[in-house]
């Protein structure tokens, strides 16, 4: 029942272009098409309920994995040397590396994250400057890699098996497996062409940092299988966000049957390690690190600091729930419990912070993460945007995208506000002109809903000097329509409905896997995860679990 | 957190590099074997994004008996090596839908959007290259793609290469800096005596990790389905690039700026050291193709802050309060005080019988024409400079066509086929603008 329901949405979603064109609300918005659903879910359950049937899209499941490429993120990037090469942490290399475009939302779009001529060069910059910064201190960053003196790695002529050890010491942890003898004579190659041993060492480590094997996670398979570094691999970086350590590099030496990876999703996740990948998942979702580059100094409460605790909050208020609350997307979506930070006093109001950091939010005002700061500031620009707070939560809370402004559109006459009138007032025209309700029914009173939040996330009563009407409604979902008082309101029901519940396990498919959801993933790997997931109540944790493994299992 | 390392520390290797700022050299270039030299050709793009106010743009009067507006006046020495243009859109613009990220996808592309299985993130891609892109493929030039910030790229995209539907992720000053400059700026810091030792040594050094790397990559690549292995080419071809840079190093004729001198304080710094270090590259033979998106569109932020503004330039653009009219065109004669500020460097630089200004041709434009209702008609666009003599200038133009007729111009003067854009509705090089 839930798959069939999933798959309706995801059908849905599919097809909800074209709602501008629905003048009543019958024919085309999404709402339309979820009710004409059936037909879709029938079609969609051919494939599994035909158990094996060949056409049916469930067929392909049992079928060989395709060798991948998936670049490391900057963070991983990062991470990883600082790891390797024993810096402090937070030792960036990346600053200067081109941002990736974001894709389907998530910036881990493992198509999207390619290596431009600018980014090659910064890479080779950047595997300069480390290399120099590390040779510079050997003792420091590369005794535990060297096996002899680290200083003599330095020298002009070090000793040929402390080369080779170096060069498969690193190699080992920059490329997540034990290097083939090709590759060893390949760095020997590079330091016996150089001036000396030293300067020849200090290059081949340059090329390695410059490698495909380290920058791209390499998903080549054996018999299309995931090996068993490809496997620690993927967990590390997938939830640690650094490349796998010392024992876990040994784990896959043992080599990890199928048998074994149970307890090694387990080993990982227990991990302090594992701690912040919760918050990377819902920060990227919903985009929540933006809020620490925007720029509102137009506003007096305004400061660099304070967006970036806006920002922090967002991860301590995912970690909190994750560690120390039940975990579940519900808590995720209404809780409120924050974690105290003196700095966003100036949004919430004097603090009045529990034991252990926590700090009660007033249960009138807030309902989870859209609540935050970090989220209602986000899309404020300057002004609090119902138009985007609403097309936001439809597109990324309900898996809805809404089509784009539609061709031969007449051009948008917003109206100039007028002193006085309210944001409401001024989209007021987007519900009566037929040609913008098709889709702004969608979106804007949705967004009404957050009026009782202003431009940075405060909790505000009055507009003009008038009270706020923060009233606001749903359409077009099988199971939210209905009007709302408020923001808390509607989130409180989006937190435990079956549109949130469907959506979430695709956003994470998209962090897990680097890639959009299609059908047959949905079905093969996707299905098993999401119903596992909707059996616990919304247990982000279980989704995680349930997903690492089943991506351990399936290549896709 | 970055231990930043000056330029000059970054080869110590060689142990006598001068700790000297820069920079008058002589060049390898004059030992090279003399010959016929043509003279460059070189184009230089200045996108104004949100629009602008049309009113406040147009000049007045007749085509060749016009007066500037006070937004154009810095213009106002140049005015007889410069076309001003009313009237144009972006081509086929209705398909635009009035957003500003797809219509700067347009404005130097004139092509079809392709929405690209509802990625939400990365919306619509252009089916075909900017012209930029295409310049400098037949140029065989490094086109640089700047911008004076760091914000979403999705805003910030104006330059397409071609083929992949790559979109070039515009580099901040410091970014650019590097692209363009690198190694050379590094060479340009070693005692004249040791440079061809040092460049000896360099290129070997780099060839010997260059050579790895190929063969890592020719590792993994056989084993990589098509859509795979065309990530790992994209990536091969950079390299590539890193390594014919090399073989083109020598120190050019010319000054460079330093990079920790770079001053990155805010916009408007940004803005020049950009319009700076595309002139220096262009001035050193290191790049004949540039492109400059000093903000991108549907900004965060007061972005204009220094003019006096407190709301964000895309705020300012909608108009929402009375003061935003004349701060928008601020912002407006702000741009196009930037863009004389480029033209006054070509033109006061010599080359050939004339200046840099002859052998460039500069395209200042917009995204869309008023940036409040997010028109694709009247763009504000303004080409000055010359290439080979192929432009007439001193003249404004009201015309009622695409903006394709200025780029297939810009195209045909480079020798590119036109007309520039999607075949299906481009129009072919302006015949006003042939001298």
């Amino acid at each position: 029942m839930r798959r069939s329901r999933r798959l309706e949405l995801l059908r849905s979603l599919a097809t909800s272009g074209g709602c501008y064109v629905g003048l009543d609300d019958g024919t085309s918005s999404p709402a339309a098409e979820g009710a004409d659903g059936g037909q879709a879910s029938d079609a969609g359950d051919g494939g599994s309920g035909s158990g094996g049937g060949e056409s049916g899209v469930g067929a392909d499941c049992d079928s060989d994995g395709a060798p991948r490429i998936w670049r490391l993120s900057p963070q991983q990037y990062d991470q990883t040397v600082a790891w390797l090469f024993r810096f402090d942490a937070g030792t960036t290399w990346t600053e200067e590396f081109p941002q990736d475009p974001e894709g389907f939302y998530f910036k881990n779009n493992s198509d999207a994250m390619k290596v431009s001529s600018v980014l090659a060069l910064q890479l080779s910059r950047a595997a300069e400057d480390i290399v120099e910064t590390v040779f510079t201190n050997p003792t420091e960053h590369l005794a535990h890699l060297s096996p002899c003196e680290a200083a003599d790695l330095a020298a002009d002529a070090p000793p040929a098996e402390c080369i080779d050890g170096f060069i498969e010491a690193t190699g080992l942890r920059l490329f997540r497996r034990p290097l083939t003898a090709e590759e060893v004579s390949r760095y020997r190659a590079i330091v016996d062409a150089a001036t000396t041993g030293g300067r020849g060492v200090e290059l081949a480590t340059e090329a390695m940092l410059q490698s495909p094997h380290f920058l791209y996670r390499t998903e080549l398979l054996t018999q299309g299988e995931l090996t068993s570094y490809e496997k620690v691999s993927l967990l590390a970086l997938t939830v640690w966000d650094v490349g796998p350590d010392d024992e876990l590099l040994a784990l896959a030496e043992q080599g990890i049957a199928t048998d074994d990876e149970a307890d090694l999703v387990e080993k990982v996740l227990a991990d302090p390690r594992a701690e912040g990948a919760y918050a990377r998942f819902f920060v990227d979702w919903l985009d929540m690190d933006g809020v620490a580059s925007v720029d509102k100094s137009n506003d007096p409460r305004y400061t660099p600091e304070l967006v970036q605790a806006m920002a922090q909050e967002a991860n301590d208020y995912i970690g909190f729930i994750m560690k120390e609350g039940d975990g579940t997307q519900a808590s995720v979506f209404s809780s409120t419990q924050t974690i105290h930070n003196p700095a966003l006093d100036a949004i919430y109001g004097p603090a009045v912070a529990g034991p252990d950091g926590v700090r009660q939010l007033p249960p009138t005002e807030r309902a989870g993460l859209l609540t935050l700061p970090a989220w209602l500031a986000l899309y404020s620009d300057p002004k609090p945007t119902p138009i985007v707070r609403g097309h936001e939560v439809r597109q990324r809370l309900f898996c809805q995208p809404m089509p784009p402004i539609p061709p031969g559109l007449p051009t948008p006459q917003v109206p100039d506000p007028v002193p006085g009138e309210t944001e409401r007032e001024r989209f007021a025209r987007h519900a009566t002109d037929p040609v913008c309700a098709g889709c702004h029914k969608l979106m804007d009173p949705i967004g009404f809903l957050f009026s009782n939040y202003d431009a940075l996330g405060a909790y505000i009563t009055e507009e003009q000097g008038q009270p706020i009407d923060s009233s606001g409604s749903i359409a077009g979902t099988n199971t939210l329509d209905g009007d709302y008082a408020n923001a808390v309101e509607m989130l409180t029901r989006v937190a435990e409905s079956d549109e949130l519940t469907a959506c979430l396990p695709q956003q994470m498919y998209k962090f897990v896997y680097g890639q959009p959801v299609d059908v047959r993933e949905d079905v093969c790997g996707l299905g098993v995860s999401s119903d596992a997931y909707a059996a616990a109540n919304g247990d982000v944790r279980l989704l995680f679990r349930t997903m690492l493994h089943r991506r351990l299992a399936t290549v896709l | 957190m970055r231990p930043r390392l000056l330029v000059t520390d970054r080869r110590k290797f060689l142990g006598f590099l001068s700790g000297t700022s820069l920079m008058f050299l002589p060049a390898l270039r004059a030992l090279r074997a003399e010959g016929v030299q043509d003279l460059p050709k070189r184009l230089f793009i200045l996108v104004q994004s949100n629009g602008g106010i049309v009113d406040a743009f147009s000049p007045s009067g007749s085509r060749l008996d016009f007066q500037l507006s006070n937004t154009l006046a810095p213009l106002e020495p140049y005015k007889d090596k410069c076309s001003f243009f009313d009237g144009l859109f972006v081509a086929d613009g209705e398909m635009y839908g009035q957003i500003h990220l797809r219509q700067l996808h347009g404005v130097l592309t004139g092509q079809q959007l392709q929405n690209l299985e509802a990625n939400e993130g990365l919306d619509f891609y252009p089916l075909g290259p900017s012209i930029d892109q295409v310049v400098a493929e037949k140029l065989e030039a490094k086109p640089l793609s700047l911008s004076a910030r760091n914000h979403s790229i999705t805003y910030n995209l104006v330059s397409w290469k071609s083929g992949n539907n790559v979109p070039i992720v515009p580099l901040n000053p410091v970014q650019g800096f590097d692209y363009a400059f690198g190694d050379v700026s590094d060479l340009g810091q070693v005692p004249a005596a040791q440079q061809a030792e040092y460049l000896e040594r360099l290129r070997a050094e780099k060839r010997s990790v260059l050579d790895a790397l190929y063969g890592e990559f020719e590792s993994i690549r056989p084993q990589l389905s098509a859509a795979e292995r065309s990530k790992l080419e994209l990536h091969m071809e950079g390299v590539r690039e890193i390594e014919r840079s090399l073989d083109d190093l020598t120190v050019p004729e010319c000054t460079l700026p330093i990079r920790d001198d770079l001053d990155v304080s805010g916009l408007n710094a940004n803005t020049t050291a950009n319009l700076d270090l595309i002139f220096h590259a262009m001035q050193c033979g290191l790049s004949n193709v540039a492109t400059l998106l000093p903000v991108g569109a549907g900004d965060w932020g007061p972005v204009f802050s220094f003019l006096g503004a407190a709301d964000s330039n895309h705020e300012m653009s909608h108009r929402t309060k009375p003061e935003h009219y004349d701060q928008q065109v601020a912002v407006q004669t702000w741009y196009m005080e930037r863009f004389a500020y480029f033209i006054n460097k070509l033109a006061s630089t010599p080359e050939g019988n004339g200046t840099m200004l002859d052998n460039t041709i500069c395209l200042y434009t917009t995204e869309m024409g008023d940036g409040d209702p997010h028109n694709v008609t009247d763009l504000q666009t303004v080409l000055c400079g010359n290439i080979d003599g192929y432009f007439k200038t001193g003249q404004y133009l009201t015309m009622n066509a695409s903006n394709t007729g200025v780029l297939s111009a810009i195209a045909d003067a480079f020798g590119i086929a036109t007309p520039f854009g999607d075949p299906s509705f481009a129009v072919g090089p302006f015949s006003e603008l042939r001298a």
